[in-house]
């Protein structure tokens, strides 16, 4: 089902009362045309669960939907048909109404989809008596008080008759906890208050009334409103000042012991900032996630690794995409979630789209230990920034002079924002976050109602040090191979496809390190092949393997690949020229949803696997010494089949290189000339086709690969004038707007 | 070739899973041996439990063999490298710009970019992915060489200063590999 769009419906009947009644009037009718039993759209109770929190305020009361993701909230009614405050609502699953306590006329009542109030028939409560604190739960409407106690109702009745007679149910009169909201855990069915004056978290039984000190949550204050989200965390909003706060609560499951709970940590996180209030209440379906991904994502997130907290689970830092409020030229898209690893928010695709939104930041000059920097900063128009600096590159923005830019006001177009490396930064590789809102005080962490978060990588170097990066700092090339070499196949060129980078560092204008950035595309076959890249002039012996550095997803590795007992090492032995190998089966890198890996139309899914390789020189070489991309070639998985043109199994013997690339010492010579390989090592030629066609391809971009089994020709057929004029005409051939866009993946 | 025999053994494989697991037919016979569990390789739940592909239809079949045919009769030059780049040598001699700033013996950092949008108020707006070149201004000389691809015609270079001032910026056009300032 199509969840409710309040806001939407709201929007039109403020501005369209009368054209929206017409069309209202015209699809009812339509639908009574189409099913009898249809009730009047006045009285309908919720179509879904909705991920949207709701928040009652005010005589008469207003009604306001809230994302607590961001704190962002919207009236979504004002006039309830009613002139009466209603308090300790709920929620109800089974029927997707919410009830509540109606404290001006002292009497319970439900609020349909359009918020609209209906008096139930309830006796058994006492009399003169007003309750601010209930919820629901399969079926049953909980309601408490202090000194008054706990009583439910169970709402059965009203499923075949709206004035049915309901009564009230007495559980306990033992209610000494001060609460003004409470609400069901949707894993252990258990009620959860805190209590006002004291901070303390308490569980209360629902069957018998029996409360539990959980612990203390260090907040107080006159928390009107608690949600549930479908994962077991807790959520508090403080009239006082709108801070929304959380608790987790996740592991508790219906079998959890009083000591599971008590031993938990129930500190509260301030989370987000919504609406304050004098008068608060809260209620939500427990069952729905926080963010709804059968709706268009209207929320940026962040994509540093996970230690600096960016996933939401991680009350990683989002913005409410507000239009207005943004870095860079262009307004960011809606993710789910923060990325860590592969997939980045600048390519990430979200809501069918996906572009890079990271253009506000431009680290200009160099981040030296000691000395001053500046950073440019675009803005779109008015608004706040905050920047944090990993500076001891220990994986958090939480230490000494972490954050190095604080609530600065920035106008719209190009800021210089001017700051000082401490002199306990280290050097090295290292991630800042910025974030620019309409909000101050915003930490590294934490919701904001509106503005982005932009996450970058950036580098603390010793001065004098200069960079060489191919194709460019944060672009790509893409390296496409066909791994049934020497056989010719189906040129679909996705057997691997992998983005790739490479950035020189430079010191008294001699290459000291080399660093070499991938991320792994596609895999269009089932032969198993590794990833190694050769540093053709570089001698094995001149890497410093003290600091060699590979990391897979942003975690550091032993070894290249296992099997069994077997380990592979990084830099290969024997090798007269350095050989680093990336993984030795890319297949164990990443899991498909279908058969092969992104190359199936229909067979969407994220990038899984990228790679960092930093290969420090004992002896800088040249500059002129080295051309990227080196020599990134494919090679076969030891001990596994490869093809009929192989009598055992080639393993590490099995090399494809780009064209004319020669291979290492490991490949096994006599594989030339197989099949249709023409190649010819006493003439530098190499891996070409009698027509002197290629296995592996080079594009100079973030390339789309052909589907599964679509020849080259078919997805770009510029490709064809590109080689019969030796590249002097269609020189952008495997660019996007030349393509069939139908035959790519 | 294997590669792609082994797709049709395993969609044949799949299929013949998938009738197996119906409990068609048999007449209550024991199943034989081609049908024994042991044969079946691992992958074949995940196979049972993907989405599945999209279809091509007769039409993209035929344009399949088409394009096929077209690229066995495709032919390159000996040489060629399927990719355009060349080596382009960078020479900034900064010296009389600095003067004329009034920011001789001032550090000075330089970056060359290959992907900026020129701004309606003027100026480039660098994209900071497309930086090529990054390094600091020595006696006023900045001297480097990068990869050009695909024959770029002209390059933006910035540079700044660390007294918070604006850059200086100039979009410089490769002539005969070099880029000079």
């Amino acid at each position: 089902m199509k969840p409710v769009t309040f806001v939407d419906k709201h929007q039109i009947n403020s501005l369209q009362r009368g054209h929206y009644t017409k069309v209202i009037a015209y699809i009812t009718s339509l639908l009574l045309l189409l099913c009898f039993s249809i009730s009047p759209v006045s009285a309908s109770p919720f179509s879904s669960c909705p991920s949207k929190a709701f928040l009652f305020q005010s005589k008469p009361v207003l009604s306001y939907g809230v994302n607590l993701v961001t704190g962002n909230y919207q009236l979504l009614e004002d006039d309830s048909g009613i002139d009466a405050n209603i308090n300790g609502l709920g929620f109800d699953e089974v029927d997707r109404y919410l009830y509540g306590f109606n404290t001006t006329h002292l009497n319970v009542v439900r609020m349909n989809s359009e918020f609209q109030v209906e008096t139930l028939n309830v006796s058994g409560l006492p009399a003169n008596t007003s309750f601010y604190v209930g919820d629901v739960t399969d079926h049953k409407y909980y309601v408490y008080r202090t000194g008054t106690g706990l009583y439910k109702i169970d709402l059965a009745p009203l499923d075949s008759d709206v004035s049915a007679p309901l009564s009230a149910q007495l559980i306990t009169s033992q209610s000494t906890i001060k609460l003004t909201d409470m609400a069901f855990h949707p894993n252990d069915g258990k009620l959860y208050g805190v209590d006002n004056k004291s901070g303390h978290l308490y569980q209360i039984d629902p069957t018998t009334g029996s409360t539990t000190l959980a612990g203390d949550t260090g907040e107080t204050g006159t928390f009107g409103a608690m949600y549930f989200d479908v994962n077991g965390y807790f959520y508090l909003s403080r009239n006082q000042d709108g801070k929304i706060y959380r608790i987790n609560l996740s592991v508790l499951t219906t079998s959890s012991s009083e000591a599971d709970l008590t031993s938990l940590d129930v500190s509260a996180v301030h989370f987000a900032d919504g609406p304050m209030s004098g008068q608060n209440d809260g209620a939500r379906c427990a069952s729905a996630p926080l963010i709804d991904e059968d709706t268009l994502s209207t929320i940026d997130f962040g994509d540093a690794p996970a230690t600096y907290k960016t996933l939401l689970d991680d009350n990683g830092p989002r913005h409410l995409l507000d239009g207005e409020t943004y870095l860079g030229l262009i307004p960011p898209d809606g993710d789910y979630d923060g990325y860590t690893g592969a997939d980045s928010d600048d390519s990430s695709l979200v809501n069918g789209e996906s572009f890079d939104d990271e253009d506000g930041v431009n680290f200009v000059t160099a981040f030296e230990i000691g000395l001053d920097s500046v950073v440019s900063v675009y803005a779109s128009g008015d608004g706040v920034l905050s920047a944090w600096f990993d500076w001891n590159r220990d994986g958090d923005f939480d230490d000494l002079d972490e954050q190095a830019v604080i609530d600065v006001e920035l106008t719209a177009g190009q800021n210089i924002v001017p700051l000082r490396v401490p002199s306990h930064a280290i050097a090295g590789s290292s991630w800042s976050r910025f974030r620019f809102s309409q909000q101050s005080g915003l930490g590294y962490a934490g919701g904001s109602s509106s503005g982005e978060v932009e996450d970058h990588a950036f580098t603390i170097s010793e001065s004098g040090v200069s960079y060489r990066y191919y194709p460019g700092e944060n672009s790509w090339v893409t390296l496409a191979y066909e791994d049934q070499w020497p056989t010719s196949d189906d040129y679909d060129m996705n057997d691997v496809v992998f983005l790739y980078r490479t950035i020189e560092v430079i010191q008294d204008g001699k290459i000291v390190r080399i660093d070499i950035v991938g991320e792994l595309q596609a895999l269009g076959g089932d032969y198993r092949n590794g990833f190694a890249v050769q540093l053709e002039d570089v001698l094995t012996s001149n890497i410093n393997q003290q600091t060699l550095r590979l990391l897979h997803n942003n975690i550091k590795q032993q070894y290249s690949g296992t099997n069994g007992a077997t380990t592979y090492s990084i830099l290969e032995s024997d090798n007269t020229h350095a050989v680093l190998v990336v993984a030795q089966d890319l297949w164990k890198e990443a899991t498909s949803v279908c058969l092969y890996y992104r190359t199936e139309k229909g067979c969407q899914q994220s990038q899984i696997f990228d790679f960092e390789l930093s290969i420090p020189l004992i002896n800088p070489i040249s500059l002129g010494s080295v051309t990227a991309p080196y020599d990134p070639f494919i090679f076969a998985t030891e001990g596994l089949y490869h093809g009929e043109d192989f009598t055992s199994h080639p393993g590490r013997g099995l090399e494809i290189h780009l064209v004319d690339k020669a291979p290492t010492e490991k490949f096994n010579s006599a594989f030339f000339g197989l099949s249709d390989d023409t190649s010819i090592p006493e003439i530098g030629r190499y891996y070409r086709t009698y027509n002197n066609l290629p296995w592996a391809l080079e594009l100079t971009d973030d390339w789309k690969w052909p589907s599964e089994r679509k020849p080259i020709l078919l997805a770009y057929p510029a490709f064809q004038t590109f080689v019969e004029s030796n590249g002097s005409s269609n020189t952008l051939w495997f660019e996007l707007n030349q393509s069939i866009p139908t035959h790519l993946f | 070739m294997f590669n792609k025999k082994m797709k049709i053994m395993m969609s044949m494989l799949f299929i013949f899973v998938i009738s197996a697991c119906g409990g068609s037919g048999g007449g209550g016979e024991a199943p034989t041996t081609a049908v024994t569990p042991t044969a079946t390789p691992t992958p074949i739940p995940t196979v049972a439990a993907t989405p599945a592909p999209v279809a091509d239809s007769d039409i993209a079949q035929s344009e399949v063999a088409v394009a096929m045919l077209a690229m066995n009769n495709l032919k390159a030059e000996a040489g060629f490298k399927f990719a355009i780049k060349q080596q382009v040598s960078v020479a900034l001699d900064l010296t009389e710009l600095l003067e004329l700033a009034q920011q001789t013996g001032q550090r000075a950092y330089v970056s060359v970019y290959h992907e900026y949008t020129k701004l309606p108020t003027g100026g480039f707006y660098p994209n900071a992915s497309s930086r090529v070149l990054s390094g600091e201004v020595s006696d006023g000389q900045f001297q480097h060489s990068f990869i050009r691809l695909n024959n770029q015609a002209s390059y933006l270079v910035e540079i700044w200063f660390y007294n918070g001032e604006l850059p200086i910026q100039k979009e410089l056009t490769v002539a005969a590999n070099n880029i000079s300032w």
